[in-house]
């Protein structure tokens, strides 16, 4: 059963993955993109997008999705990390980014280092392991998604 | 050099307790195989056929009496009391015990060094001229760009998990000696007025399978905006470089997939995005870091010409190694040296712990406590009075690292090959001594005068096989070791990459090869045409009949 992490803890995930949204449903459903552009209401949905994707030629669609998940194919797919930094800084994407697919507990610092706030892990001690990792080395050189100025623009050392 | 600041020091320790943690886990089982492998690649940790093999990062080649110091004894007390000069300007030490390498990483840490990033898909050291600063041809002193890209490239939150490993060099003189070409982005520094320097930029070029020489994308980027440029570089490889085969994923594949000039526009595009941001370098940045590297205070003292005409005139051993082995120096008074490892029965690069405490040594008594790694695997002496090389060149000798033998044909450039490296086709460090051994005369090697003689034992070039004047590849014929000889590379300015000769020969025949190669050389050559100049004239044809004639 995979494990939700969000904003540093463990939490119940109120999204589920469907092919349709079920009408009346509390339950809110990630789509594929396909689905996705179905909706009459795209703001009430998730859309899950690949890391090759190539976010200039969807990105009008998905921007008001409520949620963007991005599927790591393998956990050293750097890919997603480029995506995010984009959804984040280039298109000022709001919404919950969430990090899926093979997400291991090592890389998330990465993960959320570029704008992802929510993690599946793929069970409830990977879960706990990723959110230590995310508390280790959290001064940096560069700027991020979640560090707007590089080290040398911060105080003075 | 570069001095740590609080924020440094901090930073490398707390990447040694990360890896601490994360070793931990994986002796628990908790992480797998697979995911621990890159987690300690990006802490320089490879399991090689015989051992693991740390490699340790010496920044763009540059180490103090003390670091040097300390991992000579890290040396004796984790591995075999000896390290290996790599030619990224390295240190390797080649038997480490995987759950030793936290305290090991600790201990370098102590003095502000560490192993991040000298392998796996990521941003490497930054490699640069091992006479830079100090070089008399030297334009731009490249060394606080380096500084500023390990700092960047360090740990960075989108580009550490590359569809392939990235590496950067800098040149800032008149001679390339950082063989910028055949980087994945080669930067050269140009002065442009007293106080200004401007930055030339080349992505794409690389050896390994598919040798390219770089090409200009960028020329005259001011220095404020280097971070946001290779930046955009960057993310351009990382969204479209190939993650399908390892063996097309370099950026080289990329920029001729897409053509420099299609590449170069969708870096320029990215950059838009990016240039006058954050990632812009301030002005007081640039000067903290430059301030690293100001000259020490040399003294005023004059070029001693009397003195070491006559010593060279007394001592013929002195006068090849003044010849071969001591470079001139901006500093009056001073001159930069070479200390050879490329001694006949010892593997290319390999240094004793003796041998390092002897160079950290003769570094504080003659010099500024700095020394340099080049990618010619040797040692560099930054900063010698001239008064003192006699005593320095008599001490080296004592050492085993006094060989005269400076850019000629007995100082091979050879990766560590079939007998450490799992990787590799045949074995090379048996064939450099083969050839050490056959070319012995220093005279007729000074009389051969500069030739690289490089020696891969496999495709992926870490010997750099493609670049030498003569370049040797070890390949695997039907589970016997051959190996292929070719002409005419060269990784300085005006880069060229060597064409292959024929047929390749067993290891037997390849001294004997050499040996036909060089004859016609000396036979052809016109006053003092050089090897490289000579094949450039004639052509490999010669050279083939040549070394080809009684095979039938």
């Amino acid at each position: 059963m995979p494990t939700l992490v969000r904003d540093g803890e463990v939490t119940e995930d109120e999204w589920t993955y469907g092919a349709e949204p079920e009408s009346g449903s509390e339950t809110r459903t990630i789509l594929n993109m396909e689905d996705f552009v179905k909706q009459a209401h795209v703001e009430l949905h998730g859309v899950c997008l690949d890391s090759s994707v190539e976010i200039e030629d969807v990105i009008d669609q998905v921007k008001q999705a409520a949620l963007i998940a991005v599927n790591f194919a393998t956990f050293a797919d750097g890919r997603g990390l480029s995506l995010a930094v984009l959804l984040r800084s280039r298109y000022g994407y709001k919404g919950e980014l969430r990090a899926v697919g093979e997400v291991l507990p090592d890389w998330t610092p990465y993960m959320l280092r570029s704008g992802f706030d929510s993690f599946e892990l793929a069970d409830a001690s990977a879960a706990a392991s990723a959110i230590a990792c995310m508390q280790r080395l959290t001064d940096q050189y560069q700027a991020s998604v979640i560090q707007p100025n590089p080290r040398f623009r911060r105080s003075s050392n | 050099m570069y001095r740590y600041n609080k924020f440094d020091q901090q930073f490398v320790q707390g990447r040694v307790d990360q890896y601490r943690e994360q070793t931990a886990r994986y002796l628990a089982g908790e992480i797998s195989d697979e995911a621990f492998q890159q987690l300690r690649l990006r802490n320089g940790l490879y399991i090689q056929r015989l051992a693991p093999m740390l490699r340790i990062a010496v920044p763009y080649g540059t180490i103090s009496s003390s670091q040097l110091r300390t991992i000579a004894e890290i040396s004796r007390n984790y591995d075999k009391g000896y390290g290996h000069l790599s030619t990224r300007q390295n240190i390797q030490l080649n038997w480490p015990e995987l759950e030793e390498v936290p305290d090991i990483l600790a201990d370098l840490a102590d003095v502000g060094m560490h192993a991040i990033q000298t392998s796996g898909s990521c941003v490497r050291n930054v490699t640069t001229d091992h006479f830079a600063g100090v070089a008399a041809d030297e334009e731009v002193d490249a060394r606080p760009y380096c500084e500023l890209l390990r700092q960047w490239s360090t740990y960075h939150p989108e580009f550490d998990w590359l569809p392939r490993k990235f590496k950067i060099a800098l040149n800032g003189s008149g001679s390339d000696r950082a063989a910028i070409a055949v980087h994945d982005i080669g930067i050269e520094a140009r002065k442009i007025s007293s106080q200004e320097a401007v930055l030339d930029i080349y992505v794409g070029g690389g050896l390994g399978r598919t040798p390219v020489i770089g090409s200009l994308i960028r020329e005259g980027l001011e220095e404020h905006d280097l971070l946001t440029y290779v930046e955009a570089i960057l993310r351009v490889y990382n969204r479209y470089g190939r993650r399908d085969n390892k063996y097309k994923a370099r950026i080289k594949i990329l920029v001729r997939a897409m053509t420099p000039e299609v590449f170069r526009e969708k870096v320029d595009a990215e950059w838009e995005h990016l240039r006058n941001g954050p990632g812009t370098l301030t002005e007081e940045e640039i000067r903290r870091v430059k301030n690293d590297f100001v000259p020490p205070s040399y003294e005023n003292i004059e070029n001693e010409e009397i003195l070491l005409g006559e010593q060279r005139l007394q001592n013929r051993r002195f006068d090849t190694w003044v010849a071969n082995n001591v470079d001139p120096h901006k500093q009056k008074g001073y001159s930069i040296v070479t200390l050879s490892t490329k001694t006949t029965g010892i593997p290319p690069g390999d240094v004793s712990d003796i041998q390092m405490d002897a160079v950290s040594d003769w570094s504080d008594e003659y010099g500024y406590g700095e020394i340099r790694i080049s990618h010619e695997q040797n040692f560099v002496l930054p900063d010698v009075r001239q008064s003192d090389l006699l005593e320095l060149f008599v001490a080296a000798r004592k050492q085993g690292l006094g060989e005269a033998n400076v850019g000629l044909l007995t100082d091979v450039i050879c990766c560590p090959g079939g007998d450490y490296c799992s990787l590799a086709n045949a074995k090379s460090i048996p064939v450099a001594e083969e050839i050490q051994r056959h070319f012995d005369d220093y005279d007729y090697l000074h009389d051969l005068g500069p030739l690289d003689l490089n020696i891969s034992g496999c495709m992926n070039a870490c010997g750099h096989h493609h670049v030498g004047h003569i370049g040797i590849l070890g390949v695997d014929k039907k589970g016997s070791e051959f190996y292929q000889i070719s002409l005419g590379g060269h990784a300085g300015n005006d880069a060229s990459l060597g064409e292959i000769i024929g047929p390749s020969f067993s290891r037997a025949e390849v001294t004997g090869s050499i040996e036909k190669i060089l004859d016609l050389y000396t036979q052809a050559r016109q006053q003092d045409e050089t090897f490289l100049d000579c094949y450039r004239r004639i052509g490999i044809q010669p050279f083939k009949e040549s070394v080809y004639a009684n095979s039938g």
